[in-house]
């Protein structure tokens, strides 16, 4: 499934109901898909807040396939000179990695946010949940044309 | 004596607000997905902390009518929770879907909060 979708809020819902529907055409299981659509969401809204949209042309890509092995979901949006935010995407992914289980990743990141201040729109709970829930491994790239590739791949 | 709810609703979420005798029960129903839920749920969740202490009733937020919410939802939970933790007089149960694998999953990590005195008690039903 490729989405080519504008980079409004509002569509993230439409995100996660054609992935959930997607992967329920291909066998995935009603909790499985729940699970990846919900990461689907919540790569799509990363990429609403921390893409560098500077031309109304400027899309997000959303795209999920199903293999035998795997069921992979990326979302592309353009990078621009986000340098601090790569940097924090990066840290996060390798914290999350750090631990054996995402469950304690994700309790210690819920004790984490209650501590903190409220801060507008942003939990910094998003990829690991991806890793909890999801039970997927969450990656990403830069490519030559400055598009931010986030990924989640979920083992079969 | 049960008065009648509120209902609060933002988007594609609402909000029940239920007093009765012995506690005040928020019902999350529908979907949580804007970008900043906490402006809409957290005030909310704040005034009835504050009337369950005044009124010396127990809090229930079931989410059990949820069908789905992203992380940012999460943050005004455990803002509340922390509250309740830190402040004398409030009482919270969370009331979760546990045949629901997405609500047993989100909400049973909630036990970490779990106190000895039940001041905050996670409940699948």
């Amino acid at each position: 499934m490729k989405l080519e979708i504008k980079p409004k809020w509002e569509d993230s819902d439409s995100v996660r109901d054609k992935s959930n529907d997607f992967l329920k055409a291909h066998g995935v299981s009603h909790d499985i898909a729940y699970a990846l659509s919900m990461t689907a969401c919540e790569l799509f809204e990363n990429a609403v807040k921390y893409g560098d949209f500077r031309s109304p042309d400027d899309t997000i890509y959303v795209t999920v396939e199903v293999s035998r092995n795997d069921i992979i979901i990326e979302v592309k949006s353009p990078a621009g000179e986000m340098s601090e935010n790569l940097q924090q995407l990066d840290n996060t992914i390798q914290w999350i990695r750090g631990y054996q289980n995402p469950f304690q990743a994700y309790v210690e990141k819920l004790k984490e946010v209650s501590e903190k201040k409220l801060k507008e729109g942003e939990s910094g709970l998003g990829l690991v949940r991806i890793a909890y829930e999801g039970q997927a491994l969450v990656d990403f790239y830069v490519d030559e044309n400055n598009v931010l590739a986030v990924s989640a791949v979920y083992q079969q | 004596m049960v008065n009648n709810p509120e209902e609060f609703t933002s988007h594609l979420l609402t909000l029940e607000k239920i007093v009765d005798e012995p506690s005040i029960t928020i019902r999350f129903i529908g979907k949580s997905n804007e970008r900043n839920p906490s402006k809409f749920i957290y005030p909310i969740l704040s005034d009835a902390l504050d009337q369950s202490a005044s009124s010396k009733r127990d809090i229930i937020l079931d989410f059990r009518e949820l069908e789905y919410m992203n992380s940012s939802t999460i943050t005004p939970l455990l803002k509340i929770l922390d509250r309740a933790i830190r402040e004398e007089n409030y009482r919270i149960t969370i009331v979760y879907r546990q045949s629901l694998k997405w609500q047993d999953l989100s909400f049973s990590a909630l036990k970490i909060f779990e106190a000895k005195d039940n001041k905050i008690r996670i409940s699948g039903r």
